[in-house]
């Protein structure tokens, strides 16, 4: 690594100290979550090793321990971290010099939140150190996860009794605080309110899948409702 | 290799996948406008699904309900001011411990 490059990484790594902490702070109540649903050390260091989303592994804890429930953790993964596709296709115009085995590695560090950092310097100053500077910011992120992890999972066994409320309550919050954060358009909005009352209704229908084709079908029933919309006020 | 590494490791995959097709392959792929957006929409739908399962899953003393009723909409409101998911949460988890041991 050149002298260049070792500014541009290390530019980055001091741009991802704010996503260090939320990523360990997080991952901390992620590790607690998962050892009070009974996952093993192995399997809770590997989720995070290896999906790196916590959007989608808070679901997965809760319903791992629960058997015949693959296909629906599976889905729901695939649907929740779609997002991700989404940013790597925004990326691609700012790392096109990168050699495809850079691509191939580095492809796994890209979350939001180091995607966020990254792609609000590339707007800014875009250069031939793009891949570097987001090696800089993403590779402190994803010591930071994995270390939050270790740490919540074994803080998570020595927690005294009484705060079994709060730690049942780790799961809902965190994804209704995201979306609470993240959601700023209304449809969006409503998609989402829209979602949340009709599970019951869907999964008392269809036990055990109502959760995906809840998602499928509010999904589909906004963009439906999206296009005859815009047809009918074609001024919008 | 246990079930649940395998689906671990399955979900591993397929994020993996998400992630790097699109640095790979963008230049071959033409996904409309209509089909992003309907993954995005379902993306926010699956995550209010869960929060909807999470919500009612824990809270097995039937006054309990109340209080997370209050701590999720202080979730979201906290959430939705700050634009902070982790001060959100914070607070959130924070009301539920509060008004647990107030009710208790």
């Amino acid at each position: 690594m050149n002298r260049d490059q070792l500014s541009s990484f290390t530019e980055g790594a001091l741009a991802a100290i704010p996503v260090c902490v939320a990523f360990f702070a997080i991952t901390v109540t992620f590790g607690i979550a998962a050892h009070a649903a009974g996952l093993a050390a192995g399997e809770v260091l590997l989720m995070s090793a290896v999906v790196f989303a916590g959007p989608a592994q808070f679901p997965a804890i809760e319903l791992l321990p629960l058997s015949g429930q693959a296909m629906q953790i599976l889905l729901s993964t695939l649907f929740i971290n779609f997002r991700f596709a989404v940013m790597s296709f925004a990326l691609v115009p700012h790392l096109k010099r990168v050699r495809t085995a850079g691509l191939v590695a580095g492809a796994q560090l890209i979350t939001m939140s180091t995607f966020a950092v990254s792609f609000l310097r590339f707007q800014r100053r875009s250069n031939h150190d793009n891949f570097i500077y987001f090696l800089g910011v993403a590779i402190p992120s994803y010591i930071c996860y994995l270390a939050g992890t270790v740490v919540g999972y074994y803080f998570g066994a020595r927690i005294p009794a009484g705060f079994e409320e709060g730690i049942s309550f780790i799961f809902p919050a965190y994804l209704a605080a995201l979306l609470g954060a993240e959601l700023r358009e209304r449809r969006s909005i409503a998609v989402v309110g829209v979602a949340f009352l009709a599970t019951p209704v869907v999964e008392a229908l269809v036990p055990g899948w109502g959760l995906i084709l809840n998602a499928i079908g509010v999904a589909t029933a906004a963009i439906g409702a999206e296009a005859w919309w815009e047809s009918a006020s074609p001024s919008s | 290799m246990g079930e649940r590494v395998a689906i671990i490791l399955t979900m591993g995959l397929g994020t993996y996948l998400l992630r790097v097709f699109p640095l790979l392959f963008a230049h071959r792929l033409s996904l409309g406008p209509r089909i992003l957006r309907w993954f995005q929409f379902v993306s926010y739908a699956v995550i209010a699904s869960f929060v909807w399962f999470g919500f009612t899953k824990g809270a097995s003393p039937a006054g309990m309900m109340g209080f997370r009723v209050i701590a999720l909409g202080l979730t979201i409101l906290v959430a939705v001011r700050t634009k902070n998911a982790l001060l959100g949460m914070a607070a959130g988890i924070a009301a539920v411990l509060i008004l647990a041991r107030v009710g208790a």
